[in-house]
C-alpha cells in the first residue's frame, strides 16, 4: 500500500498503517506501524542545498543520546557514509536503523528509520520501505488508508480526518480548495442506495448536475458571486472496496478535477 | 468526579470492556437473544428485557404493557460479524475475516470492530470469554 504525503511517497505491506501524522510541507513527522513491535518513521525539513547531512545525523543521535542517559540506559550507535545518504543504527531501549538522505528538488532533508522495542532484524523492513521511497516527482501525491492522489504541486493541508471506513483530507491553496474522501464498503453502500444519489448527498451538492460515465460520476455546481462553482469527481474503486471522491470550489478552470487525479 | 457521575456509576451497571481485554476476547451470542435473517442480509435481533419482577413495578409495567423485548437492526456488515460471534473466533480471527471479506485495512477493521463489539457487549446481546488467545 502507499503512503505519500507531501510530495513522498513509499510502500508498505498492507496491514502496516499510518498511525502518526504531524507538521506540513517544510517540517513534519510521520510514523507508520506494523501490527507488531516494528515501526518506520519519517521525519523531514525544509534545507539549504550545502547542508552538511553528517552534521545534522549527529546532532540527531547526540540528542537520542541524552534521552537514553536521562533515562539512564545505554546507547550505541554507528553510522556508515555513504554516496548519497548516510546510514545509521543505534541500539538503547528503542533500536532503529535508519539513513539520512537530502532530496534536492524537495529542498528537503528526509531521515528515514525502522524502529523496534525489541532487538528485532531491522534491515529487511528497513531496505524494503527504503527502496521503495521517492521525493522527486511532477505531480505531487497524497496517499494513505487506500485513498490515492496525484495533484499539481503545492497544496497544503487544511484538515485530515482519519476514521473507521472514511478518509478525508481538505488541501487548498490561494485558487482552490479540494477535498478528498474515501469510504469503504463501496459494494454495500452502492448496493443500499445507489451511487450518484448517495454522492449527491455526502458531497452536500442537491442542486448539481450529474454526468455518468464508465470512470464514475461527476458533479457540477454552477458559482455565484459569493460562492465559486464546485466540481467534484466519484469513483468506484472495487479492487478496495471503495469510493473515492474529489470535490474542488475554484473559479480557476486549470484546478477544475480530472480523472487522472486518482492515481 | 462529581456527584452526577459517582449516582450514575452507581445506577449504571453495565461494564465497559477495555480495548485490551476485547481484543483477547472470543465474543459468543447471547443465546437468550431471538434472530432473523433478512432479504438482503440484514439480521434483527430480539433481545429480553429485564423483567421488572412482580412488585410495584412489575404491576405498572404489566399496566402500561410495557415490551418485553428490545429490538436491534444489524446491516450487512454488523451480522456478518454477529455470525462470527460463536465463541470459536478471536477477535484477531474476525478482524482477519472482515478484512478478507469487505476489502478493508488492518486498523480500520479493528477499530470498527472494536467498537461495534463494545456496543454488543454493553447491550448483553454477546458475552465475552476473555483470555489469551490460543
Amino acid at each position: 500500500m502507499t503512503f505519500a504525503w507531501y510530495g513522498f511517497a513509499l510502500e508498505h505491506p498492507e496491514d502496516w498503517a499510518p498511525v502518526t501524522i504531524t507538521g506540513a510541507r517544510q517540517e513534519g513527522y510521520v510514523r507508520i506501524a506494523s501490527p507488531g513491535r516494528q515501526s518506520f518513521q519519517i521525519r523531514w525539513k525544509a534545507a539549504r542545498q550545502d547542508v552538511n547531512l553528517a552534521s545534522v545525523l549527529a546532532e540527531y543521535l547526540d540528542r537520542l543520546e541524552k534521552d537514553a542517559k536521562a533515562a539512564k540506559t545505554e546507547f550505541h550507535s554507528q553510522v556508515d557514509p555513504g554516496e548519497s545518504r548516510i546510514s545509521y543504527r543505534y541500539n538503547s531501549t528503542t533500536h532503529g536503523r535508519g539513513a539520512i538522505l537530502q532530496s534536492e528538488s524537495s529542498g528537503r532533508v528526509f531521515f528515514l528509520e525502522a524502529i523496534s522495542s525489541k532487538g528485532d532484524s531491522l534491515l529487511p523492513t528497513f531496505r524494503k520501505l527504503f527502496d521503495s521511497f521517492s521525493a522527486d516527482t511532477d505531480l505531487e501525491r497524497w496517499a494513505l488508508y487506500g485513498l490515492s492522489l496525484s495533484l499539481p504541486k503545492g497544496l497544503e493541508v487544511e484538515k485530515k480526518v482519519l476514521q473507521a471506513g472514511r478518509t478525508q483530507i481538505v488541501l487548498g491553496n490561494k485558487k482552490a480548495s479540494i477535498e478528498a474522501q474515501r469510504w469503504g464498503f463501496a459494494e454495500q453502500l452502492v448496493a443500499k442506495h445507489g451511487l450518484e444519489p448517495w454522492a449527491r448527498s455526502m458531497l452536500q451538492l442537491p442542486k448539481s448536475e450529474a454526468n455518468i460515465d464508465e470512470l464514475g460520476v461527476r458533479f457540477t455546481q454552477s458559482g455565484s458571486l459569493l460562492r465559486p462553482p464546485v466540481s467534484a469527481l466519484v469513483q468506484v474503486q472495487p479492487e478496495r472496496n471503495q469510493i473515492a471522491t474529489i470535490k474542488v470550489s475554484t473559479r480557476h478552470e486549470e484546478w477544475r478535477p480530472i480523472w487522472d487525479w486518482f492515481k | 468526579m462529581g456527584l452526577v457521575q459517582v449516582a450514575k456509576r452507581l445506577i449504571d451497571r453495565s461494564e465497559t470492556i477495555k480495548p485490551e481485554q476485547l481484543r483477547t476476547s472470543k465474543p459468543l451470542r447471547n443465546p437468550e437473544v431471538d434472530q432473523s435473517i433478512g432479504d438482503d442480509g440484514s439480521v434483527l435481533l430480539l433481545a429480553p428485557l429485564i423483567r421488572q419482577g412482580t412488585g410495584m413495578m412489575g404491576l405498572m409495567a404489566k399496566w402500561m404493557k410495557a415490551p418485553d423485548h428490545k429490538k436491534f437492526e444489524l446491516e450487512p456488515v454488523g451480522a456478518f460479524v454477529w455470525n462470527l460471534c460463536d465463541g470459536r473466533h478471536t477477535f484477531e480471527g474476525i478482524s482477519k475475516k472482515l478484512r478478507e471479506q469487505f476489502k478493508m485495512n488492518r486498523v480500520e477493521a479493528d477499530a470498527a470492530l472494536l467498537a461495534f463489539l463494545q456496543m454488543l457487549s454493553q447491550r448483553r446481546l454477546i458475552t465475552l470469554t476473555i483470555g489469551k488467545e490460543n
